[in-house]
């Protein structure tokens, strides 16, 4: 097989059930792939960073079009869509309100969804920029790269990619903190973020400093702190085990159940590691332009009802769906 | 004693030669602007490539794309000078009766030479020996032709690459050889097997299938080759096309099957195509390169143009043209030389609105 498909189809021998479950699975599995490679694919130019939206829905920022786009979850159509004043990198929802991290403005605009999604009539509301900057000033914030959110105690945080730090604010747009609190687990060159809210943890995506002209040799690598900035933990990208070295890392999200996804933009491919050991697990999906390959994935997210994974599909302009969070199940 | 001393001296160099990364002791320097003096970004060739077989090895159009825009996305800053790499976006058609085309990042810029954007850093190496470079663009992939005698350097075609996939070697579109003008002029795409009822005739209609999809439109001349029952090559006028990958045309005979063979348009019969020039499938130099800039003529869509630019800030003359022109005087439209349909701001430079964030699109 040319891709590493979420459904293995290994040498093993399969019952009449097995083999009936597998056929099934793939069936829907290529299902998904056709609805996701035929979908709305053509309505976008550069998908960049994706987010859960309202149930149902994902949201995709598109940095050539100026969008960000809501696909329906099932179908990959589109929903809406909202012309951003800028180029919108980073994106993500909670509670009725869009968080759009804007490259030019740099600002994160935040704005209240008014309307029925999954449907017409959807219109963005300008509430405030994060960090309560004035509408229509330039923001504090220099590359806002990507955004997640815990929706539980409302906190938003954003990767500043050209700072090399994590903004912490409510909801409110009040700035509460900055990752990481001190100097130790130092960010080099942060892409994402992701926060798993059940672990109380931020993961951010961090190139490193591969090169090593003026210190050590730093790796690519995903830094884990506790929502306080203290440096946890990191998983390596020069780790030993050579299938597990990673080197462009993109956009993460955990499943809930130990496992981190992480979009390895370079090698098109999906990497999945153990929370606990930090060992890699699975990787989904090769470099390539067929159906269920990647070039340049840059985000991904797991829809946490369905389990299924979607990427955003840079350089190929779609969405790519792996259901089941990707096969893990 | 001699044999010591001698390893006395050698060494401290070699340690220092290997402390420092000195190029000499690693082949060619990281280019500019990856390695720039006085900018400071120091990027080593393992950011790219990995020794011994690593898995960052820049191989392949789209692979070395995927590495380009790993950094080039806008999320990524530069840990020792905190610069951010621009973000861009590939000048690509997606959606348009030309096809789904890419031009890959190295059909303009070479990895290993890239000149600032002002035009100010050149290289002396691969310009011209008489003329000098100027200031212009300066794109690794010019070179200069031996057989030619103008001195003149020439732009390498881009490489083309079919974002639908449909590429028969090595990913690049089937049609890069001649690039704009063959891949919506000259298509050619081979119809279905015998088993697959690739040639169907009934009542007098045929029904072409394609193994991709073809690209034809209603009244298109085409030509069919190849197929096994004879009596359906020939040329003729395409009907109606009733998906992307069938096409059909009148044609008298009895009811038949059969298959395998080529459908292709055809530049000569095809009087919206441009005629190649020449039409060397083997001919990666593109003839038509730069827009003189320093002594324009009219209509000079077939000279060797000037390669280099006097003042690369004054409107028309900056190395965007040039880069634009390498196609775009080429096209059936929105020629630099003012030639063709479309045309507009004849006296501007490309980047004044169409700009490389957007795919040079918008």
């Amino acid at each position: 097989m040319r891709q590493q498909s979420p459904i293995e189809l290994s040498s093993k021998v399969f019952s009449r059930q097995q083999l009936s479950r597998e056929l099934c699975v793939a069936f829907w599995f290529l299902l998904l792939l056709t609805v996701a490679t035929l979908g709305k694919a053509q309505t976008m130019d550069s998908p960049m960073r994706i987010a859960a939206g309202p149930p149902g829905e994902i949201l995709v920022s598109d940095s050539v079009q100026d969008k960000v786009i809501a696909l329906d979850t099932s179908t990959l159509a589109e929903d809406w869509s909202f012309d951003v004043q800028g180029t919108p990198m980073a994106v993500a929802y909670a509670s009725n309100l869009v968080f759009i991290g804007n490259a030019t403005t740099h600002n994160v605009e935040v704005y209240r969804l008014q309307g029925t999604p999954n449907g017409p009539g959807v219109t963005l509301n300008f509430v405030c920029n994060l960090g309560l900057t004035a509408p229509g000033t330039t923001g504090t914030i220099r590359i806002p790269s990507d955004i997640d959110i815990d929706k539980d105690s409302g906190l938003v945080f954003v990767v500043d990619s050209g700072e090399r730090k994590v903004k912490v604010f409510d909801k409110a747009g009040n700035t509460v903190s900055e990752l990481p609190s001190s100097t130790d687990g130092p960010l080099l060159s942060p892409t994402a973020i992701t926060v798993d809210t059940t672990r109380q943890e931020v993961l951010v995506s961090d190139y490193g400093d591969p090169n090593g002209w003026f210190k050590a040799n730093v790796p690519a690598r995903i830094m884990i702190y506790s929502y306080s900035g203290t440096f946890l933990a990191k998983i390596d990208g020069g780790a030993s085990d050579t299938n597990a070295q990673f080197d462009r890392p993109q956009g993460l999200d955990t499943d809930g159940q130990g496992h981190i996804f992480m979009a390895e933009s370079l090698k098109g491919q999906i990497f999945v590691f153990d929370r606990a050991t930090g060992a890699l697990v699975k990787k989904l999906s090769s470099f390539g332009n067929q159906p269920g390959q990647l070039e340049l994935p840059l985000d991904l997210v797991i829809d946490k009802k369905t389990g299924n994974l979607f990427v955003t599909n840079n350089m190929l302009k779609r969405i790519e769906v792996f259901p089941a969070a990707g096969g893990l199940q | 004693m001699k044999q010591n001393s001698v390893i006395s001296w050698i060494l401290p160099i070699v340690m220092v030669a290997l402390f420092t990364r000195a190029p000499l002791a690693f082949g060619q320097a990281t280019p500019p602007p990856y390695n720039t003096p006085g900018r400071n970004l120091k990027m080593a060739c393992t950011y790219c490539h990995k020794m011994h077989g690593g898995d960052v090895v820049a191989e392949g159009d789209t692979v070395v794309e995927a590495l380009c825009m790993s950094c080039h996305n806008g999320s990524y800053t530069d840990p020792v000078t905190g610069k951010t790499a621009v973000q861009v976006a590939t000048h690509e058609n997606s959606r348009t009766i030309y096809g789904t085309w890419r031009i890959s990042c190295l059909g303009c810029h070479s990895p290993h030479y890239n000149a600032k954007a002002d035009g100010s850093e050149t290289d002396s190496t691969r310009c011209n020996t008489t003329t000098g470079c100027g200031n212009w663009m300066m794109v690794g992939n010019v070179v200069r032709e031996a057989s030619t005698t103008d001195g003149l350097a020439r732009i390498r075609r881009p490489v083309i690459i079919d974002t639908l996939g449909n590429n028969k070697s090595g990913g690049r579109n089937p049609y890069t050889d001649d690039v704009m003008d063959g891949y919506y002029c000259s298509n050619t795409v081979t119809i279905d097997t015998p088993a697959n009822s690739g040639a169907v005739r009934a009542s007098n209609v045929v029904t072409i299938k394609t193994i991709y999809s073809h690209r034809f439109s209603v009244g298109q001349t085409i030509g069919i080759g190849g197929i096994a029952d004879s009596s359906f090559n020939g040329k003729y006028t395409i009907t109606s096309i009733p998906t992307a990958k069938t096409f059909t045309y009148s044609q008298t005979g009895p009811n038949a099957t059969s298959g395998n063979g080529i459908s292709s348009s055809g530049v000569v019969n095809d009087p919206n195509c441009y005629q190649p020039d020449p039409p060397n499938a083997n001919d990666q130099i593109r003839k038509v390169a730069f827009y003189d800039n320093n002594t324009p003529t009219t209509a000079a869509v077939n000279q060797w143009a000037q390669p280099y630019i006097a003042d690369p800030t004054t409107p028309g003359q900056k190395w965007y043209n040039g880069a634009c022109n390498v196609c775009h005087t080429r096209t059936t439209h929105n020629r630099r030389d003012n030639s063709g349909g479309d045309r507009h701001n004849t006296d501007k430079a490309c980047d004044s609105c169409h700009l490389h964030s957007n795919g040079w699109i918008k």
